[in-house]
């Protein structure tokens, strides 16, 4: 056919249809004048046209039936011009057109407003059942009335047809939006908690949306997200499965068609595709998806028209979204915290059982990431130095524990001090009279061995409680009736990492003195008394018990992930408590991983996080009304006390508040009356230092020869030689938070490597020079990083929750061993380079492994594991090389040169540390570098060599106990 | 058009097999779950009658293509082939009057099918 009848023939056709129906064979005979052919043609069409009001008979054919579905959902009755007139509503112009029909904007002539009007399938006029079910329904839509829900208003129903009449939403639809990219986080965090909480209020109500996609949710110019259409899909459903909610009747198969069309595909959940009715989960999924389009700016299952120019296809629907798996969102987009890719994870699960159960659950998670998200907004990571020799760090708690606050807030009035001396005091608490402190104490800064002391407030002197009893013993507790003394006995150091917590139990003696009483005998990081004083509650490895004092029983209420610090609530109903980072907590170490607050109900149950789990959130107490906590957290930059606000059901109600500037808080301790709160000043530094590795003759040397090699007061953990001898790297929170640095091996400038607000560690030099292997938070949680060695590109190598770290090469700079916690024991994975990219972590140890080392051969992985152990790289049989004794307890190793001993750390029953090596080949033990300045000790485990130095970290401390005064 | 092909594929197997073709045709469930007995001829046909469409106008069978056999909302289907919505709105009517003429016309609706 010619082109320009072709487009003769469409011309004509156009006006036509624009015109009403009776006028239209006039046009028509006018038009074509004396072409009989193409009058007919014309006239054939519209015969054929379905908007011309009239029923046509389709029985004739049943191919006419895969159109006729469309025809008769999408029957429109009349096309609405601008000026007509449906009830009060005025039509203005075509506002768009959606999958059932156009829908107008029009004008509410009463209300002076504009409203939105949706035409219905023309089968509604001739079914009273479903025009009785239409209008149940819309009733209930009707009811939604929530801001983020546009509004349903009327539902007309005229001789011509069913109209309904929404609420017109101005502003761009998020599809539209969407076509120029991901949009910010902030922006998408609040859009998506627009959207959870419309799902929240809908599905209260009943009402699912089943076609929830970002042509359907407008955002105002504020910010705020609207969403379109709810519950409407149901409400035009033909009694056949149109988007999958009824079951379908009449014919099964042409329902099932149907479903494929009548739901998004990009948006549509595995049921929906197939055929299964719906319910809330499904538009968690379909949320989960628009969160992903937000965050990447791609469909999670990109199943529809690329915008290529070519013929976009569409490939097999259902059994892409059946099978298919999104990219991860890391990949698409690495400024997405680990917590919100979790989040869309757990929409997006393909069995809804499997995904949030209530918009409520997701909600809640969504709202502890903005709380998390605006407290890493506000102020700057920056951490206030600790200067020369702590003095001046005092004066700025003294000046700066005074916060300012609104009037009926808590807020601290006065500060002292209450310890004045050299050694460190921890743990202070007071006696429920008020009138005692009881602290751990008396440790040099070397042993870490403390007892538990008690003197009078107001000053005096101090009694040993502990004196005669074998161990270390921190964190007294005074029972409710102030009579009696819980703390926790530890027989052996604590051990840095990755071994189990080990010895410590919880004993109770009477403040008068006396014998003392074990409650609890496995490895006890943290307890806490209930308010009758008939219980403890105490926290070991993942769980936490609840344990009666008079008798044997005891009781598993919670398990989370590595609790302690625990607090009781007065009310009785709580128990809060820290969640990762105990080595905090039982080493004394100040260090910054990161830990949440959580509560959980004393009944037992599951935890509830409260805080973000990004900065140090440590030490909860509660306030005597059990409606606040008061806990240390360093998301301000220094450790300073912060309060939490809590619902009567355990819900934080606000972001928490500062209370304090500067303090240093290592944890904190309320009394009774809740107006005075005391707390250790715990002030440290880890620095730099290097040794020789003596001759091979000379006997063990003094630390005493040690050399410093950086002079800033900051927590260094990692350092690494690189191979050339030309470079030293190392972390160091110099700068605010922890950051990778590297200097000249013989001295000169330090230069920053990392930038990312979020933590990094353990940097480790690629044997060619040319790369870092380090471990960062900056996911969220601790994975393996490699950067080039002027610290540019960044590439991340592992990419899951679990913790990884400790990085270490092989000698072809190939692959990379590391330390996972995956499976719950921490054992080693090795990761490989596979062209320009790294592949997957393969796991090379089943029976536990830390730190691993590879031979600078390559023929040896050696690694920690109830002693010093060695393996091939290939994997079998493993060699005990040292044996982990309670006097004698290896930490940390490093290869010589020449491969051929081994240098590692190991520390005693008294936490002194020392240098030793080893032959791998068998041989005796050699004791290298014996630290032994008390006032210098090295709490750390990690140092690395080169052939002819160790280099290692070496702290100072100081903590002393000061007294805040609060009040209301 | 993958969904379209899927669908026709399906149809013609499903026609071979009537007329006694190989025993065990692998068929995506997905599809089998869509198409009746009775839609496969039709199927056939409609994509018999989008070829013929295509012929003369292929926007507008595109435009069919897409709202029919892939279910796209009428401005994805704009941006997918970068027309207006109201040019995708006036297609999708011209080719629903097109094609109905052209089924209806066709008598029993099976065209002739010998390419198999």
């Amino acid at each position: 056919m010619a082109v320009d009848r072709w487009q003769q023939i469409e011309s004509l056709f156009e006006h036509a249809i624009a015109l009403a129906l009776p006028d239209r064979e006039e046009y028509l005979r006018k038009a074509c004048a004396d072409d009989l052919d193409l009058y007919r043609e014309v006239a054939s069409l519209l015969e054929h046209d379905d908007s011309d009001g009239q029923e046509q008979s389709w029985a004739a054919t049943a191919a006419a039936q895969l159109v006729v579905p469309e025809a008769h959902v999408r029957d429109r009755v009349g096309r609405l011009t601008p000026g007509t007139a449906l009830g009060p509503y005025i039509i203005q112009d075509v506002a768009g057109v959606g999958a059932m029909g156009e829908v107008y904007r029009a004008r509410d002539a009463r209300l002076d407003r504009d409203v939105a009007i949706k035409t219905l399938p023309v089968e509604f006029a001739h079914d009273s059942h479903r025009r009785a079910r239409l209008e149940r329904e819309a009733r209930v839509l009707g009811s939604l009335n929530h801001p983020r829900i546009a509004a349903i208003h009327d539902l007309l129903e005229t001789t011509d047809g069913t109209y309904l009449v929404l609420e017109f939403v101005p502003g761009m639809d998020l599809a539209s939006r969407l076509r120029s990219g991901p949009l910010p986080l902030h922006e998408t965090l609040r859009i998506s908690h627009d959207l959870a909480d419309a799902l929240q209020a809908a599905h209260a109500k009943g009402v699912v949306h089943s076609d929830l996609k970002p042509a359907n949710i407008k955002v105002s110019e504020e910010g705020h997200a609207k969403v379109l259409d709810f519950g409407v899909a149901k409400l035009t459903s033909t009694g056949t499965a149109e988007v999958g909610i009824d079951v379908p009747h009449g014919d099964p198969s042409r329902g099932a068609f149907q479903t494929l069309l009548g739901g998004t595909p990009a948006y549509m959940s595995p049921e929906q595709a197939a055929g299964e009715p719906v319910d809330n989960r499904t538009d968690i999924w379909a949320f989960g998806c628009v969160f992903y389009e937000l965050l990447t700016g791609k469909r999670a299952f990109d199943v529809g028209a690329t915008s290529s120019a070519a013929m976009p296809s569409l490939s097999g629907l259902p059994g892409q979204i059946l099978s298919a798996q999104p990219a991860h969102i890391g990949q698409l987009n690495p400024t997405v915290p680990r917590r919100v890719e979790q989040i869309v994870d757990r929409c997006l699960r393909r069995n809804r059982d499997d995904r949030y159960q209530s918009a409520t659950a997701l909600l809640t998670d969504l709202q502890d990431v903005e709380a998390e998200w605006e407290s890493r907004r506000s102020p700057a990571r920056t951490r206030h130095r600790v200067l020369n020799a702590f003095g001046i760090a005092m004066l700025v708690a003294v000046g700066s524990a005074f916060y300012f606050s609104q009037p009926g807030e808590l807020k601290v009035e006065r500060t002292r001090r209450l310890t004045v001396d050299s050694e460190l005091e921890l743990d202070p608490a007071l006696s429920p009279d008020g009138t005692m402190l009881a602290y751990a104490g008396g440790a040099s800064n070397e042993t870490e061995r403390t007892d538990i002391f008690v003197r009078p407030l107001s000053g005096g002197d101090s009694v040993n409680l502990t004196r005669d009893i074998q161990g270390g013993h921190r964190w007294p507790r005074w029972s409710p009736d102030g009579k009696v003394i819980a703390f926790i006995t530890r027989y052996q150091v604590a051990p840095l990492y990755a071994e189990s917590v080990g010895d410590a139990i919880i004993q109770v003696m009477s403040v008068l003195g006396g014998a003392a009483t074990t409650i609890a005998n496995a490895g006890v990081v943290g307890h806490t008394w209930s308010p009758d004083g008939k219980k403890i509650a105490y926290a070991s490895g993942g769980e936490i018990y609840v344990a009666e004092l008079n008798g044997t029983t005891r009781s598993r209420i919670a398990e989370a992930y590595q609790p302690h610090s625990l607090s009781w609530s007065p009310d009785g109903k709580w128990i809060a408590y820290a969640s990762g980072n105990p080595e905090y907590l039982f080493r004394m170490l100040g260090n910054q991983a990161p830990a949440a607050v959580e509560i959980v109900s004393a009944g037992g149950g599951m935890p509830r996080r409260l805080t973000d789990n990004t900065s140090l959130n440590m030490s909860p107490v509660w306030t005597p009304d059990s409606r606040s906590l008061l806990f240390v957290s360093d998301r301000g930059g220094t450790r300073d006390v912060f309060e939490l606000k809590l619902s009567g059901s355990g819900e934080p109600v606000g972001a928490p508040r500062r209370l304090t500037t500067g303090v240093n808080a290592l944890s904190v301790e309320l009394s009774k009356d809740g107006r005075h709160l005391a707390y250790p000043m715990f002030l440290s530094k880890n620095t730099l230092w290097s040794i020789a590795i003596p001759e091979t003759s000379a006997s063990a040397v003094s630390i005493a020869g040690a050399r410093p090699l950086t002079s800033e007061v900051e927590l260094i953990e990692g350092v690494s030689a690189s191979k050339d001898g030309l470079w030293l790297a190392f972390d160091s929170n110099r700068g605010g938070n922890q950051d990778i640095y590297r200097m000249p091996r013989a001295g000169g400038k330090v230069q920053q490597l990392t930038t990312d607000s979020r933590d990094d560690f353990l940097p480790a030099w690629s044997p060619d020079g040319q790369s870092i292997a380090f471990y960062s938070f900056r996911t969220g949680n601790r994975d393996i990083f490699v950067m080039s060695a002027d610290g540019k590109d960044v590439q991340q190598l592992t990419n899951d929750p679990a913790q990884e770290r400790y990085p270490s090469w092989s000698p072809d700079g190939q692959s990379l061993i590391f330390d996972s916690d995956k499976g719950g024991r921490p054992q080693l994975f090795i990761v490989s380079k596979e062209g320009a990219t790294w592949g997957l972590p393969r796991q090379f140890t089943t029976d536990g492994g830390v730190l691993a080392k590879w031979s600078p051969d390559g023929q040896y992985i050696a690694y920690l594991s109830g002693g010093i152990r060695i393996a091939r790289p290939s994997g079998g049989a493993t060699q005990l090389i040292v044996a982990r004794q309670q006097s004698f307890a290896p930490e940390y190793l490093a290869w010589s040169s020449d491969g051929q001993t081994l240098l590692f750390k190991a520390r005693d029953e008294n936490n002194r540390a020392g240098f030793w090596s080893v032959p791998v080949h068998g041989g005796p033990l050699r004791h290298l570098v014996r630290f032994d300045d008390a006032a210098h000790p090295s709490p750390r485990i990690e140092f690395a060599a080169d052939d002819k130095d160790l280099f290692f970290t070496m702290s100072e401390r100081d903590s002393d106990i000061w007294l805040l005064d609060l009040r209301r | 058009m993958v969904m379209r092909h899927l669908l026709v594929d399906h149809a013609r197997q499903r026609r071979r097999e009537k007329r006694g073709g190989p025993a065990a045709v692998h068929v995506p469930l997905e599809v089998a779950v869509i198409l009746s007995p009775e839609q496969v001829d039709e199927v056939v046909a409609i994509d018999l009658a989008l070829n013929r469409l295509a012929n003369v106008d292929e926007r507008k069978s595109k435009v069919f293509e897409m709202r029919f056999f892939g279910g796209l909302s009428l401005e994805e289907t704009a941006e997918a082939l970068q027309i207006s919505p109201t040019t995708v709105v006036r297609d999708w009517r011209f080719a629903r009057a097109w094609l109905r003429r052209e089924l209806t016309a066709g008598g029993d609706g099976s065209g002739p099918l010998a390419a198999d």
